[in-house]
């Protein structure tokens, strides 16, 4: 397959998709972490476990789209049908290997802001938390996926709903972001570097929009292009493209 | 004997009589799976002030009730419409300050609602651990540093939430207020022990001799609940298992006319002012696109001696 065409949102899927190991247990939220989990289980996770706030766990790979957690297709055949505190517990008791966030603001240090952005017109309120700050307080490894863009890319995030590490929590533990030109890791100094930019992305985009996130002495790959297998599988889960053709990153 | 009274009446007397001015009422408590829509329309038609909403992820029913004026406070993790992001209403209020915000993730909400439900005021966590809503949340005094005396660990102690109020919509509910639930829950077991006083709307009335049949699908204490309301397609537009799909193309016209404040306002007339009975509301639903076409159904599960 021709994958010159590939979109930026197909390989932020794939780029998310390929931090899940086989065996993972998964805090999975909707749209395009939903997609990553459900191609990495396709081809190279098949026994990872996604774990959903409103209270359901699964097994088996539900590919029927769906909006939110709770659509029909996502409850039946599910593994546990439960509670929030039952699924939520996994995360507080460390048992989680890899949560999924996206968010409106991410900062040097990794911290997420969902709740309000500071704009020249006032305080634009979001619509906050829900189980982001959980699954970043308390995952083993967090992934956060978001678009490359100025208003979005911080030094300081304008409120940290969700943060990085704490103070008593998650020391030395690994954020990663993935935006639509590359992936972003965090270092020694526990800051968002850059790890490896997708083919054909030029650095110095990177370094106009987030210079502070480039580490000279650190070496960036250009990330593997997507196999036809990992294309030919994401087409297929996202049958007309909704979350990754036909919308802007 | 007062349990054994029926608690069957009509959704007009339900929230005339149990949601008062300046209470604080949870719903929205399975996230988005079954929240109790007919109940919050009938709450903005009598005209209610004043509330606090308490609810994890409350998809536009919160957004609803706040634009239309019945709200001042809401303890929640999400506000706005899950297929769209924003919830327009929300985000204007906020902005405009009329109403103040008590700012949870989904892990803390339940978990104070768990100590309400404990009978404790108090329970640790582990998380909000560094967030800006730990800090607000300490200074309303909702939240405290605390330190194990076990284990010497920093951690966080919630005050315990006790709302006065809780709606639920479930599949089955009996005459004495044995609500029967299935599908994932949220926090509504929880939410209906932390609670005074308990609304259940239903899509089946059965019999007690029904329930008794399958008590391990009940999710409430019936001595709390205070009143029983047979609403079909009660949770529309949200999905309810086995029953209903969610109704995609009705979350992006509110997003779509809730943009600004006259659109809200026709939507209003159209959905909830303009509805004279749930007969005319269930003809306006495309129940087609909604309908459940591949149903997988269990064999009851057997009880005996």
């Amino acid at each position: 397959m021709d994958t010159r065409d590939t979109t930026p949102l197909e390989m932020v899927v794939i780029a998310a998709a390929r931090e899940i190991r086989d065996g993972d247990i998964v805090f999975v939220g909707m749209r395009l972490p939903l997609l990553a989990f459900n191609l990495a289980k396709s081809l190279w996770a098949p026994s990872a476990l996604g774990v959903f706030e409103a209270g359901l766990v699964r097994t088996k790979l539900c590919s029927e789209p769906v909006q939110t957690m709770c659509d029909l297709p996502f409850q039946t055949n599910a593994s546990w049908a439960t509670g929030l505190l039952e699924v939520m517990s996994y995360l507080q008791r460390g048992e989680v290997d890899l949560g999924i966030i996206g968010g409106a603001q991410i900062d040097l240090l990794g911290n997420v802001n969902s709740t309000l952005v500071n704009t020249a017109s006032g305080v634009r309120r979001l619509p906050g938390s829900g189980g982001a700050c959980d699954i970043a307080l308390l995952a083993k490894k967090l992934v956060v996926i978001m678009p490359f863009e100025e208003r979005r890319i911080r030094r300081r995030v304008d409120y940290v709903t969700s943060p990085s590490m704490s103070r008593s929590m998650n020391r030395g533990r690994q954020v990663i972001l993935i935006t639509d030109v590359g992936v972003f890791k965090t270092d020694g100094e526990r800051k968002l570097r850059i790890h490896a930019v997708y083919p054909s992305v030029d650095l110095e985009k990177i370094r106009e929009t987030a210079p502070y996130m480039i580490d000279s002495s650190l070496e960036v790959s250009t990330m593997k292009p997507p196999t036809d297998e990992e294309i030919a599988t994401l087409r297929a889960l996202d049958r007309e493209g909704f979350w990754t053709r036909n919308r802007k990153a | 004997m007062e349990i054994m009274t029926s608690k069957i009446m009509g959704l007009d007397e339900a929230i005339a009589r149990y949601v008062v001015d300046g209470s604080s009422v949870a719903l929205g408590l399975a996230l988005e799976h079954a929240i109790p829509f007919a109940a919050c329309h009938e709450i903005i038609r009598q005209g209610k002030r004043r509330l606090t909403l308490i609810g994890p992820i409350s998809d536009i029913a919160f957004d609803q009730l706040i634009g239309a004026g019945c709200v001042s406070r809401v303890i929640a993790a999400w506000v706005g419409n899950v297929s769209h992001g924003i919830g327009h209403n929300f985000s204007r209020a906020v902005e405009e300050g009329r109403i103040e915000v008590c700012d949870y993730s989904n892990l803390s909400l339940a978990s104070a609602l768990l100590a309400g439900a404990l009978g404790i005021p108090c329970i640790p966590t582990q998380t909000l651990t560094g967030s800006d809503m730990l800090k607000t949340l300490k200074a309303k005094g909702l939240a405290k540093a605390w330190r194990c005396p076990f284990t010497g660990k920093r951690l966080t102690l919630l005050r315990a939430i006790t709302p006065d109020v809780a709606i639920i919509h479930t599949q089955r509910c009996d005459e004495l207020g044995y609500a029967q639930m299935w599908g994932n829950l949220g926090i509504v077991r929880e939410a209906c022990q932390a609670t005074r006083r308990i609304i259940v709307t239903t899509e089946e009335l059965v019999s007690h001799d029904f329930t008794t049949r399958d008590p391990n699908s009940v999710v409430c204490p019936a001595h709390k609940v205070v009143a029983v309301v047979e609403v079909r397609l009660g949770a529309h537009p949200s999905p309810l298992t086995g029953y209903y799909n969610r109704d995609n193309k009705h979350f992006t016209e509110y997003f779509t006319r809730s943009r600004t404040r006259e659109g809200f306002e026709e939507w209003l007339r159209d959905w909830v002012y303009g509805v004279g009975s749930r007969e005319e509301y269930l003809r306006r639903v495309d129940f087609d696109s909604i309908r459940v076409g591949n149903v997988v159904s269990s064999p009851v599960r057997a009880y005996g001696y």
